[in-house]
């Protein structure tokens, strides 16, 4: 019976991990609905997103002998400052990936193959760098609210802070980017640039620099998502990001690739499904096997892709694939 | 700016070789070795390529080779302390290989087993990815390797436990079907995976003739209908479809070769290695591949195989030039951690600067001339020549 008296707590702590997801894939599918590509290299921005805001909060960086040991800015900002300017710089590198590895393959109008595995080379660049940098040490995580209790009960569900923190978070962001897509021009030129990239250029929308606010954008999103994260984890080490990058792409094939609310509703689906799972555990006596949910939650994004695939192969909220003579 | 590709490409090669017998550390059998996984791993890479698929499922295959070795060489096959022999049990009887060594012939089994494991496996993910197209498959191929990463860490599926842990003392648990977490052989055999081979260099005598196999087959392959057939598809599905090929066969027969592939690389390099487990199967690893296979070039087969070397051999490599006394300690720790830093620096680079890859097809023809007195117009074709000789 616990798998029922857990429900409400799984569910919770599924909804805050999956407003993660959801987060993390709008990145991905952001860039996709205008680009037509996928950005490997958004596992590494989550990552260094989260170690901008741990240095610019004071952290004090790994030990061992690497260049930045031990290291930390000689100045410590507020967590919520630190954590909107860590987001901007990383929507920066973002800006400096799309320049430096995406647009000499637009201009020359190369295969969409080179542009995934040139942004799988930035990818694995980021992340060793950061590895080569500061070392591979986990770091702890810092204190968005100082002072507050770090969890408290409602009726038989223990809320971590740091949780209801992450969801608050995650559902202000995406309403402000539900504004900014459904009610500003800047959006409506996105959904445009979307639909058709050639025309909206013909009718005066500057493509090339909504294809840079887009890379900013999503660099925030996925930055967030990370120092979120690592505020109920702590930053594991420079590849804290890569788990997250499959489970993003396991959430937009879902949702329907580069359909915006099919992320959102892919995200909490993941989220919610993979806690659950994990509750999970049951004995089958006749082959003496005490099956446990938590040692196949890993594989649960994969498979729930898998079961979609066979489904509904244009993905919950997708559009079916239209092919072009 | 334009290099000459084969200038740059016969550079860069001999550039491998030389710093490659330079390189201290390594024994060079187990130098040629690496290489020769690394050129199986580019091919693995390349002939979803060859029809315009992105694949990154190799290593979920290479996984499955390497556990193919493990399963074969520890689980089945079982070593006679007392003559030092070895046996395999077929159910009612068995066969005893008179040698001390672990029979080459269970390579061979091991091989072929791995094989047929890795292609059902590709057919299965190649047929469900394949509802898809483009980019859907390269998600769907990621899946793949998680999945299969967690299906070998299990204690227990369904009724299958595996093996007694021999350091239980109460001889109640068991490692799981695959072994674990910490794989085959795990604690199962302290000296490791069984060698067939007395010295490293003996490796050799197996990993060659297999390269060259496999090079002979996708080089065949390429000429013949198969290639043809896939290079249409990638150059325009619709348009090959309405010409009568056949998209989703040749796709997933692609996919399957595919798996073959990198299940023999992963065969031949967990008795190299001594051991097997599930972070043999990285997503590191399936760039690695791509990475060897698009540095090398996709349009002929050649270009994989060098790539998959130059990729493997570069890492060695670096880890081995960690390995020279007199070092910083930073440097060092650099030079063993960078080289995720520099596949990426060369694949990004590649891409844009270079994407056609090292290898030209023109090369490859040059080395290779195609057959053409069948083509010569006004020439009577051979076949018919002999067909009227022999009536005659």
């Amino acid at each position: 019976m616990s798998f029922i008296r857990d429900l409400p707590q799984n569910f919770f702590d599924g909804l805050s991990i999956g407003s993660v997801y959801a987060l993390f894939a709008l990145g991905y599918t952001l860039i996709f609905s205008i680009l037509r590509i996928v950005n490997f290299a958004h596992g590494a921005i989550f990552t260094i997103g989260a170690y901008f805001t741990y240095v610019l909060t004071g952290g004090t960086l790994g030990g061992g002998n690497f260049p930045l040991s031990n290291t930390r800015v000689p100045f410590s900002l507020n967590f919520w400052i630190a954590l909107v300017l860590g987001a901007l710089l990383a929507g920066l590198v973002n800006v400096a990936i799309e320049r430096f590895a995406f647009r000499p393959l637009r201009n020359r109008n190369a295969d969409t193959l080179l542009s995934l595995v040139s942004s799988l080379g930035v990818s694995l660049m980021l992340s060793n760098l950061i590895q080569n940098l500061v070392g591979s040490d986990p770091l702890p995580a810092p204190e968005p609210l100082p002072g507050t209790k770090p969890s408290f009960n409602v009726a038989s569900v223990i809320v971590q802070t740091s949780r209801l923190l992450t969801f608050a978070v995650a559902v202000i962001v995406m309403a402000g980017l539900w504004y900014l897509l459904n009610r500003t021009r800047t959006g409506k030129a996105l959904k445009a640039v979307s639909e058709d990239a050639t025309t909206s250029s013909l009718l005066g929308i500057s493509t090339n620099r909504l294809i840079l606010f887009t890379f900013m954008l999503c660099g925030v999103l996925g930055a967030v998502a990370g120092t979120m994260v690592s505020t109920n984890f702590n930053i594991t080490g420079p590849y804290m990001g890569s788990e997250y990058a499959l489970i993003g792409l396991a959430v937009i094939v879902i949702g329907g690739l580069g359909d915006i609310p099919g992320a959102v509703l892919g995200g909490f689906l993941l989220g919610i499904l993979q806690t659950v799972v994990s509750s999970i555990s049951f004995r089958v006596g006749f082959w003496d096997w005490n099956f446990s949910g938590s040692s196949w939650k890993d594989a649960v994004p994969f498979i729930t892709l898998a079961v979609v695939l066979l489904v509904r192969p244009e993905g919950l909220l997708g559009r079916a694939q239209i092919q072009k003579v | 700016m334009r290099v000459p590709r084969s200038l740059l490409s016969s550079v860069l090669l001999l550039a491998l070789l030389v710093g490659f017998s330079v390189v201290p550390g390594l024994s060079p059998a187990v130098k040629v070795y690496m290489l020769t996984a690394g050129a199986l791993c580019g091919l693995s890479a390349y002939l979803p390529l060859m029809a315009g698929q992105l694949s990154l499922a190799s290593p979920a295959f290479y996984l499955i080779g390497g556990y193919a070795t493990g399963m074969v060489s520890v689980l089945w096959v079982k070593e006679d302390f007392d003559t030092g022999y070895w046996k395999v049990p077929l159910g009612f009887t068995k066969i005893t290989f008179t040698s001390e060594l672990y029979p080459w012939q269970m390579v061979v089994v091991e091989l072929i087993l791995g094989a047929i494991v890795a292609a059902a496996f590709g057919f299965i993910v190649g047929t469900i990815a394949l509802r898809l197209q483009g980019i859907y498959l390269a998600l769907v191929t990621i899946g793949a390797v998680e999945i299969l990463r967690i299906l070998v860490l299990q204690d227990q599926i369904g009724p299958f436990k595996g093996p007694l842990d021999p350091g239980d003392p109460d001889r109640i648990r068991h490692l799981g079907p695959f072994g674990g977490a910490t794989g085959l052989p795990g604690q199962l055999r302290t000296a490791g995976m069984p060698q067939p081979v007395d010295f490293e260099w003996q490796y050799l005598l197996i990993a060659i003739p297999l390269v060259i196999l496999c090079a002979f087959f996708v080089f065949r392959l390429e000429r013949g209908r198969t290639g043809r057939a896939l290079a249409a598809i990638r150059e325009d599905e619709l348009a090959a479809s309405a010409m009568g090929i056949r998209p989703k066969y040749y796709k997933v027969l692609a996919f399957v070769l595919s798996a073959v592939f990198a299940s023999f690389a992963g065969t031949i390099y967990a008795h190299a290695q001594n051991a097997w487990s599930y972070r043999q199967a990285t997503f590191v690893l399936a760039t690695a591949m791509l990475a060897g296979a698009v540095v090398g070039g996709t349009r002929t087969f050649l270009g994989p195989i060098i790539g998959g070397m130059l990729i493997t051999g570069l890492f060695e490599a670096l880890r081995s030039l960690a390995g020279v006394d007199g070092l910083p300690g930073g440097l060092r720790d650099v030079l063993l951690n960078v080289s995720p830093f520099v596949q990426g620096l060369i694949m990004t680079v590649v891409c844009v600067f270079l994407s056609k890859g090292l290898i030209s097809p023109g090369l490859v023809d040059r080395l290779f001339p195609r057959d053409t007195t069948l083509f010569r117009p006004g020439a009577t074709p051979r076949s018919a020549d002999a067909a009227s000789e022999a009536g005659r």
